[in-house]
């Protein structure tokens, strides 16, 4: 049953990411968005991490997409403008990776996964003792908020950075 | 956590703070007064400096040692101090503090090369400053970061910074090109760094810089995240096949700006590569004997006997293709920005170490890679400042016939110009003869020695197109029509001094390159 | 303060008990006089008169001659060699039987990083001794030489500025105690001769000859670094020999790691001879045979089991590459006759003095080095020899006045290569010193010859200039005496024993034995040449009618006293240097006293009042080789002197035999070079622009437009087209390394 449902949910996100990336019209695009962060969420589900499903939902597909909804509106495309994005150095480029990636992946299939790397898919890292449970809204909060403060805090100069670049790349006349 | 660590981050604290307060002072400043706004920049970067000077003559008290101005990594590998802060978010050594100095004069340089009265006027906003202040602060977080999240936040913020930074000359179509370019490339390669990471998250259960020392029987997927993650930084870097952002990014963005990225940002990103390749890539075995209570353990290297080749044919590669495209550029412009691939190539080499390399002769490696980021981070601010000088109503002179007849005209920048040329060439006795010595040296003696012969080749082969620029300034034959015309520049007092630094200081390094690390 | 200053120069600020004699604190005078000059005519160039910035060049080279002379003498007069030794703490064993005490001043460690140091110390022993002296001598003689030759020149002040500059660098070069400084001062001297030789860069095949002898150069100094980097890895110094006490009590503030046994590679050359005269010790054995403190070298990692022998044979034929393009050899010699394109002085100071032989001069300096290995020298021998003739046969019919002696000295450079290769490195500086002189002498006959012919140098517009110009040319005719090897000359000393060292060897060498007959035998046709060729160049100048058109004749004069006084007191040296060396290099061998440079032989001279069998044979081998090279040089002159003066013959200048064909054409080397190897350069840069940027440009931009086109759109996926490319780019480059690193 699990795996049918991860099989499906994963079908459904390629299939959408594929969607999103061929689309000519932008707003296609953006609506394709909605099936691929559902795909994702039922996949976070299944990892038993509810909360991250939740945040994916509310933040992506309710917050996010709306935003490049409106930016896209904004921006007013014309449909002419809209027709030329054929080109087929994205084709060479994406046959050039496709075959290593599938290169590699036949390697592996030849030669076997090392016994290290199986074992490291088979045996996922343990929680320790006194740890909160896996996937539970303490285990998310532990290393945000105490392990990694320093660099949560960091994340506020970053903002300043983006305001202040949105600040100059929106003025009109200075 | 120990907060009064935090004193070793007081140079960031100072950036940041001026960051700050020039934003909120160009509100209250009319439009024409706004050259303050540099110049308040400037007194943070140097304020900057002094708070580093301090904290490393602290550090050279407190250890004994007189100036331990570059082996602070090597001695973190040594266990000899302990120089991790706050949780292991960040390490302040000498090396690190080396990299934080060479930031400060990179965003000095780009503060000083707008001044608001000729130039568009976007560019001289009180953003504008700030966002170069907080790119350099990005710059030193990634100097001293010493975990993977610190890193990948540090680095995200000198880059979304640069990004703006190259767009922001809004009047020139060059300049939003080199935006999106670098923008949408960047964004590609920290997808390969942000994967990267999380593969060693999951391998490892850690962010810390030394998580793949544990990485145990998850050694393969550790391999992944650490290729994916030296995608990240090599791009950055503009090494060889990840470089072909670099011309186009550089010769739109605006000049000061172009410098900061030459300079400030693979600097930054060297940091990394250094800390990638002497902390990140070891493991420790445990031995299966126990003897009076004692644990037997070995470090071994596996990760970075699989590097070594790889950097070697990488700065091969980089340091052939910089310098040969570097000869076709008629525009000066992109060909610092070729030659400063080629100087990533050299970079690179002095991270080929002997794999079971110790701490003594990391600490050679390590001094030689920032003696060579100091070098080329002086000249280089240096060629790119009197570049931002070459102006004629408005319209920046960028072609190589721009310079013809510098030297009647302007002497002085000449004569600097001249020096960071031959300087970038290698020729002694300045500042890049003897980084590329001590570079190629340690190439040579960790069995590289193929490696240098072809460095030497291809810094032979440099020195036909930096002269170039010196023939056009000094000895450029007479036209048809008799005395060339000379070439405009406007003057500056403020960056003309700090070029003049550079070239005083170009010529030091060469001379005293002892003279540094004595000062304290 | 004080104790920070003296932290960086402990050399000028040593505390009291570091004192050193006054003598080596004035060694850093000699370069620094020069460089003083230099700062003097450089910055205030447009503030100082004319009369004053040459005063103050020339006085600077004859301050430091004098200074030079100061120092030289205090090492060579008994008296002084104990105080001398004794502070500078140079009393080493293989040291103490020389005649001539060396001095070693240190001023400073230069730099001390990774691993590695390198000083500010300057050192004098009888080699650079003489070289110094040569340098400031001959100098000193071409700056005054230059007040009169430049007189009418608008850059005065820059010309002047450059010349200084140049004495600095090659005055460094030739003093400074390590590889690095000597390898800072070699760079210098190209930079200053680019200048120099591009000097009138209005005209653009001026500063093109200029470009030239710098890219020439470029690719010895790739030798030179490589060598350096070599011997660094053998034995972890660049240092020739130990530094002095100071230096060592300095090292008391190095850091981590620890700093290199302070020893030179000269120091160490000697103990590898004394244990195992061969060199055969493997770098692996040294620790094991404990006289030798090599820990601090990098050679293991590098050399893993070769012997010494081999790796220092490596770093000597690197270091010879580096002095084949100094010193114009086979097959980077073509520079050198470009670079006649500068001002005569300049040509007779720099391109013929100087700065070419700095070569030499290296060979010499590391001649321990050299003697390692037989096959480095039979090469130097081989280069040598076959620049010495390949040049005098070029040099047979160029009509160009200062070509001629533009080839001639690339020959006679050969000469000091065959003596250095054979082994003779005292003789080969011998032939340095007074091919300086006589060659230095013709050049600054030639430009007043040019100065009186109003600029002209081709040799067939010249003639009869004996009348006009009796002071040129009778001096000119003393230096083509000595150039020809007319006995009892300067060069007849020089060249005659030479040659005769080499006849000396085919007897000796049992394993190149025959090589050394035929290279004796080139050696012998080459001398004829010159002798040819320079009483040609004597016959076309100065006998027969004038050529002249009227303008010109009218205007020959002789040139002033500040140019005719350097004139003859060289023609004095040309004369005399042959006696002085012998009076003070070979004569007290007799008296069975040692002279300074006989360390600098393989087989340094078995010195007795009895003749011993040795010298009996030497003495033998001697006068046979007396007799064939009398009869070379007097051949060739008497021959020229039929052909051009009795028979007056003017050469056209095209038509003629093979020989004259291939020779005024160089052989087509030049025509190679320029054709082929700048050509395959280029093309290797344009291929990789191809490849980079036109593969992209051409094929993807061009590709994608015609597809847009075909789809009935405009241009504008152009931009996008680049960086989704470069996004490609990026992506392959990064699973290579995936792929790499995941399946190594």
């Amino acid at each position: 049953m699990v795996d049918i449902v991860f099989i499906l949910s994963a079908l459904l996100c390629l299939a959408s990411a594929m969607t999103i990336v061929t689309r000519k019209n932008p707003v296609y695009a953006v609506i394709f968005m909605l099936p691929f962060f559902i795909g994702m969420a039922i996949l976070f589900v299944l990892l038993s991490a509810p909360f991250m499903a939740a945040m994916q939902m509310m933040v992506y597909g309710g917050a996010i997409l709306v935003v490049f909804l409106f930016v896209i509106m904004l921006i007013n495309l014309r449909p002419e403008e809209l027709q030329d994005d054929f080109n087929f150095t994205a084709y060479i480029v994406s046959a050039l990776a496709g075959g290593f990636m599938g290169g590699l992946v036949l390697s592996f299939a030849l030669k076997g996964i090392s016994p290290g790397m199986a074992s490291a898919f088979e045996h996922p890292l343990q929680a320790g003792e006194g740890q909160p449970a896996f996937g539970s809204i303490e285990s998310l909060a532990q290393p945000l908020f105490q392990v990694h403060l320093v660099p949560f805090e960091l994340v506020s100069i970053l903002i300043v950075v983006a305001l202040l670049g949105a600040v100059i790349l929106a003025k009109k006349r200075v | 956590m120990n907060w009064s660590q935090l004193n070793e981050l007081l140079p960031i604290g100072v950036v940041l703070t001026t960051s700050l307060v020039v934003v909120f002072l160009s509100l209250v400043l009319a439009p024409k007064d706004r050259y303050v706004l540099s110049l308040v920049g400037v007194a943070g970067c140097i304020l900057g400096l002094l708070a580093l000077g301090k904290n490393y003559h602290a550090l050279a008290a407190e250890y004994g040692q007189p100036p331990v101005f570059f082996n602070g990594l090597a001695r973190v590998a040594e266990g000899a101090y302990n120089p991790v802060l706050l949780g292991g978010a960040f390490v302040v050594d000498g090396f690190g503090m080396s990299i934080m100095a060479v930031a400060l004069l990179a965003g000095a340089l780009a503060l000083l090369c707008t001044t608001p009265h000729e130039d568009d006027s976007a560019l001289s906003t009180g953003e504008y400053f700030g966002l170069i202040l907080l790119a350099v602060a990005g710059m030193m977080l990634l100097a001293v970061a010493h975990d993977f999240l610190t890193l990948l936040i540090s680095l995200e913020v000198m880059s979304v910074a640069t990004y703006i930074l190259a767009g922001s000359a809004r009047r020139d179509v060059r300049s939003g090109e080199s935006a999106l370019k670098y923008l949408v490339l960047g964004a590609f390669s920290t997808a390969f760094l942000m994967f990267g990471i999380a593969f060693l998250y999951g391998a490892t259960g850690s962010l810390a810089m030394q998580a793949p020392l544990v990485a145990g029987e998850h050694l393969p997927l550790v391999k992944a995240a650490l290729a994916l993650i030296l995608v990240g930084v090599l791009f950055k870097v503009g090494a060889v096949p990840f470089h072909s952002w670099v011309p186009d990014v550089y010769e739109g963005a605006p000049t000061g700006i172009t410098a900061l990225m030459a300079v400030g940002v693979k600097a930054a990103a060297f940091a990394v590569v250094a800390r990638l390749c002497f902390e990140a890539f070891n493991m420790v075995k445990e031995l299966p004997k126990v003897i009076n209570g004692h644990r037997f353990i070995e470090i071994v290297y596996p990760l970075r006997e699989g590097w070594l080749s790889l950097f070697a044919v990488l700065a091969i590669l980089t340091m052939a293709l910089g310098n040969l495209l570097a000869m076709h550029q008629n525009n000066v412009k992109r060909m610092l920005a070729y030659s400063g691939i080629a100087h990533s190539g050299y970079l690179l080499l002095a991270f080929l170490v002997t794999p079971k390399a110790g701490g003594a002769e990391i600490t050679q490696h390590l001094q030689a890679a920032s003696f060579y980021l100091l070098a080329y981070g002086v000249m280089t601010l240096g060629a790119f400042g009197v570049l931002s000088l070459m102006r004629e109503d408005g319209r920046p002179m960028e072609k190589m016939e721009d310079f013809t007849g510098l030297a009647k005209e302007h002497p002085a920048l000449a004569l600097c110009m001249a020096v960071f040329m031959l300087s970038l060439a290698g020729m002694p006795p300045f500042a890049g003869f003897f980084a590329k010595f001590l570079v190629f040296k340690s190439a040579v003696s960790s069995g590289y020695a193929w490696a240098a012969v072809l460095g030497i080749l291809t810094s032979v082969a440099s020195l036909y197109y930096y002269l170039r620029v010196v023939v056009r300034m000094y000895m450029a034959p007479a036209g048809a029509e008799g005395e060339p015309a000379p070439a405009r520049c406007r003057y500056a007092w403020t960056l003309n001094l700090l070029i003049y630094g550079t070239g005083a200081l170009t010529l030091l390094l060469g001379l005293l390159p002892q003279w540094l690390s004595r000062l304290y | 303060m004080l104790d920070q200053l003296r932290d960086l120069f402990p050399g000028w600020l040593a505390r009291p008990d570091h004192y050193h004699t006054w003598y080596e604190q004035m060694l850093c005078l000699i370069p620094l006089l020069p460089l003083l000059g230099f700062l003097i005519n450089a910055f205030a160039r447009k503030t100082i008169s004319r009369g004053a910035s040459g005063a103050v060049a020339t006085l600077a080279a004859a301050m430091a001659f004098g200074v030079a002379l100061l120092c030289y003498m205090a090492c060579a007069i008994d008296s002084q060699v104990a105080t001398v030794g004794k502070y500078a703490g140079m009393v080493q064993e293989h040291l103490q039987s020389r005649p001539f005490q060396p001095m070693h001043a240190f001023y400073g460690t230069w730099l001390d990083v990774g691993g590695f140091r390198a000083n500010f110390g300057l050192y004098m022993d009888e080699l650079s001794g003489l070289m110094t002296l040569v340098v400031t001598g001959v100098g000193t003689l071409i700056h005054l030489y230059s007040t009169g030759y430049m007189g009418h020149d608008k850059s005065y002040a820059r010309y002047f500025a450059y010349l200084n500059l140049f004495l600095f660098a090659m005055l460094l070069l030739v003093l400074g105690d390590n590889l690095i400084l000597t390898f800072v001062g070699w760079e210098g001297v190209g930079l200053c001769s680019y200048l120099l030789i591009g000097f009138w860069y209005t005209d653009g095949d001026k500063a093109a000859a200029g470009m030239k002898a710098f890219l020439f150069n470029r690719v010895g100094d790739l030798g030179f670094l490589l060598g350096i980097f070599t011997l660094i890895a053998v034995f972890g110094t660049v240092d020739y020999v130990a530094p002095p006490e100071a230096a060592q009590a300095s090292s008391a503030v190095m850091r981590v790691p620890a700093p290199p046994a302070p020893k030179g590679m000269l120091d160490y050359a000697a103990n590898i001879k004394r244990i195992d005269p061969n060199g055969n010790l493997t770098l692996g054995q040294v620790d094991a045979s404990q006289k030798l403190d090599l820990s601090g070298t990098v050679g293991k990692a590098v050399f893993p089991s070769w012997s010494f022998k081999l790796a220092i044979g490596l770093a000597c034929l690197l270091l010879f590459v580096g002095a084949m393009g100094k010193s114009a050899q086979l097959p980077l010699y073509a520079w050198l006759p470009d670079a006649m394109a500068g001002p005569t002085p300049v040509s007779a100071l720099i391109h013929a003095a100087t700065m070419v032989t700095a070569g030499v001069y290296m060979v010499a300096r590391l001649h321990a080095l050299f003697l390692f290995s037989p096959h480095v020298m039979m090469f130097v021998a081989f280069v040598g020899t076959a620049t010495a003739i390949f040049a005098a046969l070029i040099g047979l019919t160029q009509t160009d006045i200062k070509k001629v002696l533009a080839y001639s000295t690339v020959s006679q450079l050969g000469y000091m290569f065959l003596a250095a290769g054979a082994g003779a490195f005292s003789l080969a500086i011998f032939h340095v010193v007074t091919h300086a002189f006589f060659k230095a002498l013709l050049f600054l006959g030639a430009g007043s010859v040019i100065h009186g012919m109003s600029d002209e140098q081709d040799m067939r517009k010249m003639g009869g200039l004996r009348k006009h110009m009796p002071v040129t040319f009778v001096t000119m005719l003393i230096g083509s005496l000595a150039l020809a090897g007319f006995p009892f000359t300067a060069g007849w000393f020089s060249k005659d024993t030479i040659l005769a060292v080499v006849l000396a060897k085919s007897h000796d060498d049992p394993s190149f034995g025959s090589w050394w007959m035929a290279l004796y035998g080139l050696g012998l046709i080459a001398a004829f040449c010159t002798a040819f060729y320079t009483f040609r160049l004597v016959g076309m100048t100065f006998f027969g009618a004038c050529r002249a058109d009227e303008k010109t004749k009218a205007h020959i004069h002789e040139s002033p006293a500040v140019m005719t006084i350097p004139l003859i007191t060289l023609a004095a040296f040309a004369l005399l240097a042959g006696w002085m060396w012998h009076a003070f290099f070979s004569a007290p061998h007799f008296l069975g006293m040692p002279t300074p440079l006989d360390n600098f032989n393989m087989n340094p001279p078995e010195i007795g009042v009895e003749a011993t069998e040795a010298q009996e044979h030497w003495h033998h081998v001697h006068l046979v080789n007396l007799g064939w090279t009398s009869l070379a040089a007097l051949g060739g002159i008497a021959l020229a002197l039929v052909v051009y003066v009795a028979k007056g013959f003017v050469p056209k200048g095209e038509g003629g035999n093979v020989f004259t064909t291939l020779s005024r054409n160089k052989f087509y080397l030049e025509a190679f070079y320029d054709k082929i190897v700048s050509n395959a350069f280029i093309l290797f840069a344009e291929l990789m622009h191809v490849a980079d940027v036109l593969l992209i440009d051409t094929l993807l931009v061009r590709g994608v437009a015609v597809a847009t086109r075909w789809t009935g759109a405009a241009l504008r996926s152009l931009q996008s087209g680049l960086v989704n490319f470069y996004a490609g780019g990026v992506l392959v480059g990064a699973l290579v390394i995936l792929y790499l690193l995941l399946l190594s």
